[in-house]
């Protein structure tokens, strides 16, 4: 049972910011061209089939938690063994290590691409990765105020999808149930990735006060979430016609180019600066969960941990940093996020199930 | 200590290696709006408009180049100047006629690709060539800001259907749509607004002219705030304001061959009438001539449009949100027998502030 | 060697090396006795002496010290023989009076001179409405404005000495009860563990007892109002009073509380939530104009509207610098006349004052070396930077600006995110006796919004901030405080 001390605790209405600003990352920037090609204009069911799922996985998630007390890796060791846990852990550092690379090198692609095309890479990296160590450094109470910060802060932009209505012709999603259920259901498994985190719940558990009440915030994140993408998708579908999306490799920063307010014009420079907070939460926690499965795994320090994969993170961001490679990445994670999630997280819960008939308890 | 040491020294390495090119605002040329013409064979001619601020009023300095691409023309004119030009603030792109009709797809494409560029941005078609218009000398804020005020003031209080890069990039992607510009000419030290080209694909087709474009805009847009002069058979004029428009487009009948019927319902107020009172017949009779001009004109123009094969109303596009399993290819290759009914339901609400 | 061990004959033998040490002889002829009076000169009343204690002293028939002692009609007056107690007492304005010159014991008698500052209106946290009285150096008046307010048995106070050579009285106050026992511990604590030689001022105290020593934000709230420490005495805080020292320290305490001007609570809730929110506008805008505006004209142009776009070209055309010295300059200039401003005797500070704003500021923008945009920008946000009620905290705002410039030249727009994101996270990490600085913000605490970035009406505040974990947390009973009735009732 790995135990937190109550000074190290956060009150489980934290679940809500931790979960939902781990969701909301760089995928948001440009989902809809991808799931609109596959399900057309009725990708915004996909995206509430989706959600549903997640909500699903997130109930699975919370009882897994209550058999296993709270710590995931003990689970694995006690389920498969040392050996075989142990590799399964550590594939989950691994997955949970590609996260932060991955996010800041789309990130940096975009701002080399709309801002500032002579970025070097290497340095904005190298501050980015300061930044986040100095972060999660101070542990888990000051990853969860960035959290929690920087996913009040930049909501303001929401509103700014008020000036996209004027140009927005909804008919265009009409006729509803256009598409085939397939094309709809396969949509709804390219959302994993703008889906996933909600799975890093698995590991903060201990970290919340009063864990089991943490469960009804943790499902509001993922409803949120889901009700925002939906709309995004909706406005997305009505802004641009069909072809129109497929150009777009960014559509949620075109629908910012036509923002206007009184004085600033060409919003997209503020959405993307803005858009550095959103995405520090996913490179911190991503960063956090790793080495604190390092630290459990091997029983070393967890600083030392976050020094290593935060160096071979910052490595990955220089070498892996041509579009085709960063899609690739991508693309990568989102396979082994759909895997963790939708196959063996219900895996394991059969596993769990019928060991706990057979032994009694895990 | 030694985490800070390296916090330090890592900062330390950013701050003095961390600059990206500048473009400090002094020490460069804004280009305020962009013009192509065609120059000839396979080559094209290009000419920007850059403001010279002063204190009151804004000159304009043209610039201009003849090259054989779109990009190729903009990046040679960097030769001409001594600051380097960008195009973050560009207001308006012209197309002069003859290039319109040959396809302006190219210089659309170099603006979707240019992450500087504003999808606000607006777009016309001269009636004459860009170069000329553009070496005017109009308003007090320099032309780019000029032009794009002229378009932005028809859009919302005129007869000028809402138009911008993003809206022709949407139409011209969307498979049932066929885009349209405005179409503006220069007269003297002024620059006029005649009327609205139509494109199939990126090519100029038709033209319509200022007297079709309230009716063009009602069926388009869906509404209009445009005032009208409706005249009476006995050589009466009456001028009337809109104060609300609605359009609705309804569809009956098979997928591949619909019956289209458009409804426009009017509702305005007399803005002028010099022969008399304007008793409750003589308003009966203006309601009934108004509604037989909307339904023969919109008649005729919708009619034009299916004679030359395009859809700026977008019909195409209106039948795929009725229809399941819509094909776009289908619905066009019998759009110009499609059965286009027109009604309209003309109210006038008073006579203004006098009787 | 071992040094003999210490006397009161060694004692004022050292006393004695300095001029001002008197050791002089009495008689007494009514009792036939001499007297052998020693003291610190400077230090004594020496006219309270003349009039309450010589009288009697060399009139009253006595014939041993306790005799006298009953004789003197000083309260604080006791026989003492402890030679480091006689070296403090002397030290401290005590007369020392011994029957031969050779005893060891004597009598010492309280006869401080006491002079201090009568009392005044506050200077830094001065307001329109509400008492105006303002603590003074003293120790002991400090305390009786302070007791003044909370008449009850339970306010207490813990005395003890910090500072080697100024041995400077430090005062804890709290309200048993109220006050969390565990934050009273740890200000006891730290103050125990001071080890430092002379302790001037309370501030010596803050920057050695802060949590984060290295951070230019300030953890402790210091004040010079008692009716401030009043009112937070009264919502659970603990107070800590230095002898010497006008301003008293506050802990714990919280960001919000550093924009918040005791005045707002005189006024009315809306009147009082309005001007805390043009506060808190009007920081975010002195700490960020400038480098916006040395981001925008760096990189982004296109931000900048199309009317706008002129009038700044215009104002820049004749500036030989880039945007970032222009900003430099200006913003040391204003540096240079808030600290010149600061240091000029006052009859020259008000020419100096019109010389350096008006002057120099046309002029340069006159000859070309500033833009008329950038000094109204810079001019308000300093003057926005003034607007916070506690002085400290001002400073960090002036301070902050620089890295925001800095990152806004590297980065332009994205600079001044990361520049934000950098100093978020180390306000996260401060704290102030242990809790959370940014709370309520985060951990949120919703019953303390109530008077964070906007005051609601007292009615509504019945319980104390969940902050401070006091013993007590209800003030009053809200319920009572509200009475509904239909119309016309």
């Amino acid at each position: 049972m790995a135990s937190v001390a109550e000074r190290l605790q956060v009150s489980p209405f934290m679940t809500f910011f931790i979960i939902m600003s781990m969701q909301i990352g760089i995928g948001v920037l440009g989902f809809q061209r991808i799931i609109a090609e596959t399900a057309g204009h009725d990708a915004w069911i996909s995206v509430l089939l989706a959600g549903a799922s997640s909500h699903l996985i997130l109930i699975l998630i919370y009882w897994l938690l209550q058999q296993a007390d709270g710590d995931f890796v003990l689970l694995h060791q006690r389920l498969f063994g040392r050996w075989v846990g142990g590799v399964l852990s550590l594939l989950l550092v691994l997955y949970f290590a590609i996260i932060p690379f991955v996010v800041l090198n789309t990130y940096i692609e975009v701002v080399q691409v709309w801002m500032f095309p002579d970025l070097k890479t290497w340095e904005f990296s190298l501050a980015l990765f300061l930044l986040c160590l100095y972060i999660t450094f101070g542990g888990f109470r000051i990853v969860v105020g960035i959290c929690f910060f920087f996913l009040i802060i930049p909501s303001y932009l929401v509103f700014t999808f008020w000036f996209v209505l004027d140009y927005s012709d909804f008919y265009q999603l009409l006729p509803i149930f256009d598409h085939s259920p397939s094309a709809i259901l396969k949509a709804a498994k390219q959302m994993t990735l703008t889906m996933l985190g909600y799975e890093t719940v698995l590991f903060f558990y201990p970290f919340i006060k009063g864990g089991k009440q943490s469960a009804k915030w943790a499902h509001a994140a993922v409803l949120t979430t889901t009700l925002f993408y939906t709309l995004l998708t909706i406005l997305t579908l009505a802004y641009f016609s069909e072809n129109q999306l497929q150009r777009q490799i960014w559509p949620t920063l075109m629908m910012w180019k036509v923002v206007e307010l009184p004085f600033i014009e060409r919003f997209e420079y503020i959405g993307i600066a803005n858009w550095l907070l959103i995405i520090l939460p996913n490179i911190c926690l991503g960063l956090w969960c790793s080495s604190r499965i390092c630290k459990q795994l091997f029983s070393i320090r967890q600083k030392m941990a976050l020094l290593v994969i935060t160096t071979i993170c910052f490595f990955c961001t220089l070498w892996i940093d041509d579009r085709a490679e960063i899609d690739f990445a991508n693309t990568i994670l989102n396979r082994a996020g759909f895997y963790f999630l939708y196959i063996w997280i219900p895996c394991l819960a059969g596993i769990t199930y019928i060991v706990k008939k057979v032994r009694g308890n895990v | 200590m030694s985490m800070r040491t390296a916090l330090l020294i890592g900062v330390t390495v950013v701050l003095l290696c961390g600059c990206v090119r500048k473009e400090i605002l002094d020490d460069i040329n804004i280009e305020s709006a962009v013009g192509f013409d065609e120059a000839g064979k396979e080559k094209i001619r290009g000419t920007i408009v850059i403001p010279v601020y002063k204190r009151g009023e804004t000159a304009n300095k043209t610039l201009t180049t003849v090259s054989s691409t779109a990009k190729d023309v903009l990046e040679e004119l960097q030769y001409k100047t001594s600051e380097p030009l960008v195009s973050g603030s560009i207001e308006i792109a012209l197309y002069g006629k003859q290039l319109a009709k040959q396809g302006i797809f190219p210089f659309i494409d170099q603006f979707r690709r240019d992450a500087s560029i504003g999808t606000r941005l607006y777009l016309a078609v001269v009636d004459g060539t860009a170069k000329h218009l553009l070496e005017g000398n109009y308003g007090r804020q320099g032309n780019g800001i000029y032009l794009s005020n002229l378009l932005k003031q028809n859009i919302e209080r005129r007869d000028l259907p809402k138009t911008n890069l993003h809206l022709f990039l949407k139409t011209y992607y969307a498979d049932g749509k066929d885009p349209f510009l405005p179409y503006i000419r220069r007269v003297g030290e002024d620059v006029q607004v005649i009327g609205v080209v139509l494109f199939r694909g990126d090519r100029v087709v038709d033209t319509i002219g200022q007297s079709d474009m309230f009716y063009f805009k009602i069926v388009a847009d869906g509404y209009s705030e445009g005032t009208h002069t409706v005249r009476l058979n006995n050589k009466k004029y009456v001028s009337i304001k809109n104060i609300s428009t609605k359009r609705t487009i309804s569809f009956s009948g098979p997928k591949t061959r619909p019956h289209i019927h458009v409804h426009i319902a009017l509702e305005g107020i007399v803005r002028e009438y010099k022969h008399g009172p304007f008793t409750s017949a003589v308003r009966r009779s203006v309601e009934k001539t108004f509604e037989q001009q909307i339904r023969s004109q919109t008649e005729a123009l919708l009619r034009r449009f299916q004679e030359k094969q395009i859809d700026p109303i977008g019909f195409g596009d209106l039948a795929a949100s009725r229809y399941r399993q819509f094909r776009h290819r289908d619905f066009y290759k019998h759009y110009s027998q499609l059965p286009i009914r027109i009604t309209a339901d003309v109210t006038i609400r008073d006579t203004g502030i006098i009787e | 060697m071992t040094a003999p061990p210490p006397s009161v004959w060694t004692t004022l033998q050292i006393l004695g090396s300095s001029t001002d040490f008197q050791t002089k002889v009495y008689r007494n002829d009514t009792a036939g006795l001499y007297l052998w009076v020693s003291y610190v000169e400077p230090m004594v009343d020496m006219e309270f002496v003349a009039r309450s204690i010589f009288p009697y002293l060399f009139h009253c028939p006595f014939s041993s010290l306790e005799e006298i002692h009953r004789a003197l009609p000083i309260d604080d007056a006791y026989i003492s023989s402890d030679p480091n107690n006689v070296k403090e007492k002397l030290l401290e304005g005590y007369l020392f009076i011994r029957l031969h010159e050779t005893d060891e014991t004597g009598l010492l008698v309280k006869a401080q001179k006491t002079l201090e500052r009568a009392l005044t209106v506050p200077e830094v946290e001065f307001s329109v409405v509400g008492p105006k009285e303002s603590f003074i150096e003293s120790l002991e008046t400090n305390l009786f404005l302070l007791r003044k307010r909370i008449p009850i048995d339970r306010l207490t106070v813990k005395m003890t000495t910090v500072g080697t050579l100024s041995k400077t009285k430090v005062a804890v106050v709290y309200i048993d009860g109220i006050a969390n026992p565990d934050n009273v511990q740890t200000v006891l604590q730290r103050i125990e563990e001071v080890e430092f030689d002379e302790i001037i001022d309370s501030s010596y105290i803050v920057q050695i007892i802060s949590d984060n020593r290295h951070s230019p934000f300030p953890q402790l709230l210091d004040t010079e109002r008692p009716d401030r420490v009043a009112a937070v005495l009264a919502e659970g805080k603990v107070a800590i009073m230095v002898d010497g020292s006008p301003h008293v320290l506050i802990g714990p305490t919280t960001l919000v509380e550093f924009f918040s001007s005791f005045e707002d609570y005189f006024l009315n809730w809306t009147v009082a939530s309005f001007f805390r929110l043009i506060r808190l506008f009007s920081v975010t805008f002195s700490i960020l104009i400038t480098p916006m505006y040395v981001a925008t004209l760096n990189y982004h142009y296109e931000l900048i509207p199309k009317d706008l776009l002129g009038t700044l070209i215009t104002s820049r055309r004749e500036i030989p610098f880039p945007p970032i010295l222009e900003v430099l300059f200006l913003e040391l200039t204003i540096e240079l006349l808030r600290e010149a401003g600061a240091r000029l005797p006052t009859k020259v500070g008000q020419t100096i004052g019109i010389v350096g704003g008006i002057v120099i500021g046309t002029a340069s923008v006159e000859a070309g070396l500033t833009s008329n945009v950038l000094l109204i920008l810079v001019a308000l946000a300093a003057l926005a930077s003034f607007t916070t009620p506690v002085y400290k905290i001002g400073n960090t705002i002036r301070l902050m600006r620089f890295p925001f410039i800095l990152f806004a030249e590297i980065w332009g727009l994205l600079g001044v995110a990361f520049c934000f994101c950098i100093i978020v996270t180390h306000l996260l990490y401060l704290t102030s006796l242990g809790r959370p600085f940014l709370s309520p913000l985060y951990p949120p605490r919703w019953r303390d919004l109530k008077d964070a970035l906007v005051r609601l009406p007292f009615t509504s505040q019945s319980k104390r901030p969940e902050t401070l974990r006091t013993e007590q947390p209800i003030r009053f009973d809200g319920k009572k405080a509200k009475q509904k009735r239909d119309i016309d009732e």
